[in-house]
């Protein structure tokens, strides 16, 4: 776990491997902790999860189509919103 | 899944000790382990759901007191308050399936179609009234 008395943190953590149908699954995640006195603030996303079974190691990450399109439609409005800013002061 | 998800955090929070306690629960989402369910088992196949987990919260505490002015012959009256309040929410969207079987490990996107229809029309409005505003400046213009 994150240790409170860090004020911000942001990287991949892996948590405790547990058994599922012989494979060992070790999740991995992307963390991004703020720790104030006042309060905090935690944003927490899968990123991978690492498979192992006798001598075989798997990485399988975990994508986000979700995410990467909302990302993308940012993106767009943000760049229709800034032609149209551009072009009204010019 | 050790969280409880999409519910406003509604307890009594009298001090600080106990408003560090409410922190500490708000960071167990901060485990990576709180973003995997338990494996539901049927058979010989399990399934794991991954989740994306938000959440935020906010607290504060304050106090103060006074003298009143003495009336006639009584002594001075002194008085004091102090209140707290805070609040705080924890969001939680599943993102995949993990599926584990006899042929191995697969992982499975869970889309949430509705988040991008509604991020797509917003999306298809800024771009509208972009493309309105460069006309109306082209007609301007001309």
């Amino acid at each position: 776990m994150a240790k409170k008395t860090k004020y911000m943190q942001y990287g991949v953590h892996e948590g405790p491997p547990q058994q599922v149908g012989g494979w060992s699954l070790t999740p991995q995640a992307r963390t991004f902790l703020i720790n104030t006195p006042w309060g905090g603030v935690v944003w927490n996303r899968p990123t991978a999860v690492i498979a192992r079974k006798d001598d075989i190691t798997q990485h399988h990450p975990i994508p986000d189509p979700t995410r990467a399109a909302l990302l993308l439609f940012m993106v767009l409005s943000a760049i229709a919103a800034l032609i149209g800013h551009v072009t009204i002061d010019d | 899944m050790e969280l409880e998800l999409n519910t406003f955090i509604k307890d009594t929070v009298p001090n600080q000790e106990q408003a560090n306690s409410l922190m500490d629960k708000l960071f167990q989402a901060a485990r990576p382990e709180s973003l995997y369910s338990p494996p539901i088992v049927q058979g010989d196949h399990a399934v794991i759901i991954a989740s994306e987990v938000m959440g935020g919260l906010g607290y504060g505490f304050g106090g103060g007191g006074g003298i009143g002015a003495p009336e006639e012959g009584q002594s001075a009256e002194g008085g004091a308050g102090g209140g707290g309040g805070g609040g705080g929410s924890i969001m939680g969207r599943p993102v995949a399936a993990i599926s584990i079987g006899p042929d191995g490990l697969r992982v499975e996107p869970i889309v949430d179609p509705t988040k991008i229809a509604i991020a797509f029309f917003t999306t298809l409005a800024a771009i509208f009234i972009a493309i309105s505003r460069v006309r109306k400046q082209l007609a301007v213009d001309s």
